[in-house]
Parts: structure tokens; C-alpha cells; sequence
């Protein structure tokens, strides 16, 4: 058996085998890997943030470019931390406000595209078991959703909750099954690192 | 059945870890049918002409590689066989697959005798949102990237930017995807606008919530985890990871549904005999 000379692949593979012991119980090796991850993680974040965007806007751009008109959004940001005081956290509604405005002229200008498409789909002939199945799965699973109506309402709306219940779990189904599927490909990938990559036996 | 209750479940990781790691170390070689959804992924590639230029976004981070990572390679394989040319960048959020894209794109570059600047160039990532960095993008692909790329050399000087100026220069857009922002940030703020073809792939989990948008037409094809990542090896006849664990994936498949159908029969006698409510 031959191994990798690579220190990074030999620390991945030693932790990797920390944390899969976490199967066994909770114990110290597996303590060490977790606190290790997380401080790891919050660090990388900390100088991501610095690089990509404090330094570009603020010391390249605002200080040596000049771009003085950044100190709005910088304000604005700012504004945010208002809420931490009780005189003024009105200012913190300002930003706020600015976030939710751009939410929603985002969504109207991009959303309706990609919704009006998904409908037109469902526009289907009823030429087939397949588009039958789709047609009363899709109207099924809508008044499945109409909760301004009650429970005992007409009998067409509670055999369309019916159906829409049943397809709602059909369609669980289907996702815990890919879930499933996922994590057995996430953990092959893994195996694949260890026995290829790291022990060479693959 | 009290037994199927005493289970203590590291015997089940057990077996598990036996399932899937002995087919690893020895295959059985059951074969691979690509399924529609691949053929056309690998359709749509097939059809650019040689020297086209295409977007593979990369984004996924180290958690989501290990089912992705497979599925990367086979595509940038395929790219580099046609004879494409690659640029690859990140959507907001998925810093780190900046990172996975320099990682493959060098390794498959250095197989293919790809070179840097003509064949590929990684664009890397930027911070903001997709709904800001993506539009802009459609209008000009410096200017998000300040007009340099991962390594911060100027676009300027890299031959094959010399005629991609802009998103609508490119003949298609391949994505990765593991999550938000994903598939759907590109349908609304470059499949829509622009209707430029979109095809990729997904995790295993994402793949329901994306087939609604192929069978609308807004992907042109979309590929499922490792599955789909095996489908491209056989169609493009390149053999890679993805084949060699797909033995191992169905044997682990095959123990899940074995310890599903014991909870159940052991849940249904226990509930029979009058031990569970509900």
C-alpha cells in the first residue's frame, strides 16, 4: 500500500476519520475536529469579508479612487446598527425599508417570466395518463392550499384536497428518496477521497 | 419483533459502511444506462461548434464536493474533448467554489493540454447578489469582475476574453449547482432576459425541484448528482470517479430499502399487537 505524500491530504483524511467518529458516540477527537472547523470557518470569513468586499470599497475605491458617492450605501449600512438603541432605533426602518423595496421591484421584475412559464406548461392535452395524473395533481395540490375555504366545503374542493394530500406526499416521497440518494453519493465521494486519494487502494 | 426495536443503529452504520465499501474495492461492473435527462445535457453539449465559447458556474462548496466534484470533472472533460473553450465563475455566496473550479479546471486542463487565458479562464467570484452581479454581467462581464480574474490579472490581457464581452457572447452557460443561489437566479436573470441555453446539474435532492424547469424548457437539461455524473462518463466514453462508485451506490441504496422495509414491518407488528397508538 502506498500513501499519499501530501500533508494536506493526510490532516483531511485524519480529520475526516475525527469526525465519522461521531458514529461510534461523542468523544474528544471528534470535539477537536468540530472546535477546529468552526474557528477555521469563522477566521476564513472574517478575512474574506476584508478582501473581497471592506478593502475593494472601501480603502480602493472610496479612499484612493475617490468614489465618494459610496459613503451612501456605507451610510445606509450602517444605519442598521440604530436598532441598538432606544432613541434611535427609527433610523434602523430606513435601511430596512431600502432592503425590502429592492426585494420586492426585484421579484416583479424578474419573477413573472419564470412563473407565467411554469403555468403555460401545465396548459396540457388530455391525451394521456401522464398528463391526466399531472393536471389533477396540480389542481389537487392548489385547493389543498385554499385555506380562506372551510373543511366541509363543497365536495369538488374536499376530493381536490384529497388528491392535492396525496400528491403532496408523493412528491415527499420522491424528495426523501433523492435525500437519500444524496447522502449515500456524498458519502461515496467521500470513501472515494479516503480509499483513492489519501490510502491509494482504489 | 422487539428485536427490530433493540437494533442498536451503529450496527446499521455498519453494515452500511460494508455495503457500499466493498463494491468500491471490488466492483461488480453493473452497467450504466444514461437516462434521458443525461442524453440531453450531453446532446446540447455535443452540438456547439468546436472553438465555442461556454459558462461553467461553479456553485457548490467543499461540503456538497464530494457528490459534485465527479460530476464537475465529467463535464469540464466533456468541454475540453469538443474542443470548447471554458470561463468559469461563481455565483454570490459560493466563494469557495471559486476554489473547487481552480482545482479541477487545472487538473483536467494539464490532461486535455489546455491552456490558460486561451482555452479556460476563472473569473473567480464576487460579493453582492446574484440579481445585481448577474444583470450586469449581461450588459458587461468586466466590470463585475473589476476587470480582473481569480488571480488578478487583467481581463484585458487574456486572449479569449478578447471576444466575450458581454453574457449574450456566450453559446452556453453549464452550472453546478447545490443550492441558493442556484439554477433559478440564472433563469430569471439570464435564461429570461436573454435566452441564452442553460443546462447543468444538481445534487440528488435538488434534482425534483429542478425538472419542473426542463420540462417548461427553461433548462435544456439537467443532470442528478453522482447518477448523473456516471451517465456523462459513459456517454462521452471517458470514465472517471462516478462510474466506479455507482456499484457501491446501488448496494447502499439497496440496504436503505432493506432497513426501511424491516422498520416498517417491525412499526406494523408492534402497532398490531396494540404496543404503538396513532
Amino acid at each position: 500500500m502506498s500513501f499519499s505524500p501530501g500533508l494536506g491530504v493526510w490532516i483531511a483524511g485524519l480529520l475526516s476519520l475525527m469526525v465519522y467518529s461521531f458514529l461510534w458516540r461523542d468523544n474528544p477527537l471528534y470535539r477537536a475536529a468540530e472546535h477546529a472547523f468552526v474557528g477555521l470557518a469563522a477566521a476564513y470569513s472574517v478575512v474574506l469579508l476584508y478582501h473581497e468586499t471592506l478593502r475593494p470599497r472601501i480603502v480602493d475605491d472610496l479612499i484612493t479612487a475617490g468614489k465618494w458617492q459610496l459613503l451612501f450605501p456605507i451610510l445606509l449600512g450602517v444605519l442598521i446598527y440604530a436598532s441598538f438603541s432606544n432613541r434611535y432605533a427609527w433610523l434602523a426602518r430606513i435601511p430596512i425599508a431600502f432592503w425590502l423595496g429592492y426585494g420586492a421591484g426585484k421579484h416583479l421584475a424578474y419573477d413573472p417570466a419564470v412563473i407565467l412559464t411554469q403555468v403555460k406548461d401545465s396548459f396540457i392535452k388530455l391525451d394521456s395518463i401522464n398528463n391526466i395524473l399531472l393536471f389533477l395533481g396540480i389542481i389537487g395540490t392548489i385547493s389543498y392550499f385554499l385555506f380562506t375555504l372551510k373543511s366541509q366545503a363543497s365536495a369538488p374542493v374536499r376530493y381536490g384536497r384529497f388528491i392535492g394530500k396525496w400528491t403532496l406526499m408523493v412528491a415527499f416521497g420522491a424528495l426523501f428518496g433523492q435525500a437519500v440518494t444524496s447522502r449515500i453519493s456524498t458519502l461515496l465521494g467521500y470513501l472515494g477521497f479516503l480509499f483513492g486519494d489519501w490510502l491509494h487502494i482504489l | 419483533m422487539n428485536i427490530l426495536e433493540r437494533i442498536d443503529r451503529r450496527i446499521l452504520y455498519l453494515v452500511l459502511l460494508l455495503a457500499v465499501a466493498y463494491p468500491l474495492l471490488r466492483p461488480f461492473g453493473l452497467s450504466v444506462k444514461p437516462g434521458p435527462d443525461s442524453k440531453q445535457v450531453f446532446r446540447v453539449i455535443d452540438e456547439l461548434p468546436r472553438g465555442s465559447v461556454v459558462m461553467v458556474s461553479f456553485d457548490y462548496d467543499p461540503a456538497a464536493a464530494p457528490e459534485l466534484d465527479p460530476m464537475a470533472v465529467a463535464l469540464v472533460r466533456l468541454l475540453f474533448s469538443k474542443d470548447l473553450r471554458i470561463i468559469t465563475f461563481s455565483q454570490p455566496g459560493w466563494e469557495l467554489g471559486a476554489g473547487q473550479a481552480d482545482r479541477i479546471l487545472r487538473q483536467v486542463a494539464v490532461e486535455k493540454g489546455k491552456e490558460y487565458g486561451t482555452d479556460w479562464v476563472n473569473l473567480g467570484w464576487r460579493a453582492g447578489q446574484s440579481a445585481v452581479i448577474l444583470p450586469a454581467m449581461s450588459e458587461d462581464l468586466r466590470r463585475p469582475m473589476n476587470g480582473v480574474d481569480m488571480y488578478g490579472q487583467p481581463l484585458v490581457n487574456l486572449k479569449l476574453m478578447d471576444q466575450i464581452r458581454k453574457l449574450s457572447d456566450l453559446q452556453l452557460i453549464v452550472g453546478i449547482w447545490s443550492g441558493t443561489p442556484g439554477f433559478q437566479e440564472y433563469i430569471s436573470f439570464v435564461y429570461e432576459p436573454l435566452k441564452i441555453p442553460l443546462v447543468g446539474g444538481t445534487t440528488a435532492i435538488g434534482l425534483p425541484v429542478a425538472k419542473p424547469y426542463m420540462k417548461a424548457g427553461q433548462l435544456a437539461g439537467i443532470l442528478g448528482g453522482m447518477r448523473g455524473a456516471a451517465d456523462i462518463e459513459v456517454l462521452a466514453d471517458q470514465p472517471g470517479r462516478a462510474l466506479t462508485v455507482m456499484d457501491a451506490q446501488s448496494l447502499g441504496l439497496l440496504v436503505i430499502l432493506g432497513f426501511l422495509v424491516l422498520g416498517n414491518i417491525g412499526y406494523l407488528v408492534t402497532r398490531w399487537r396494540g404496543g404503538v397508538k396513532g
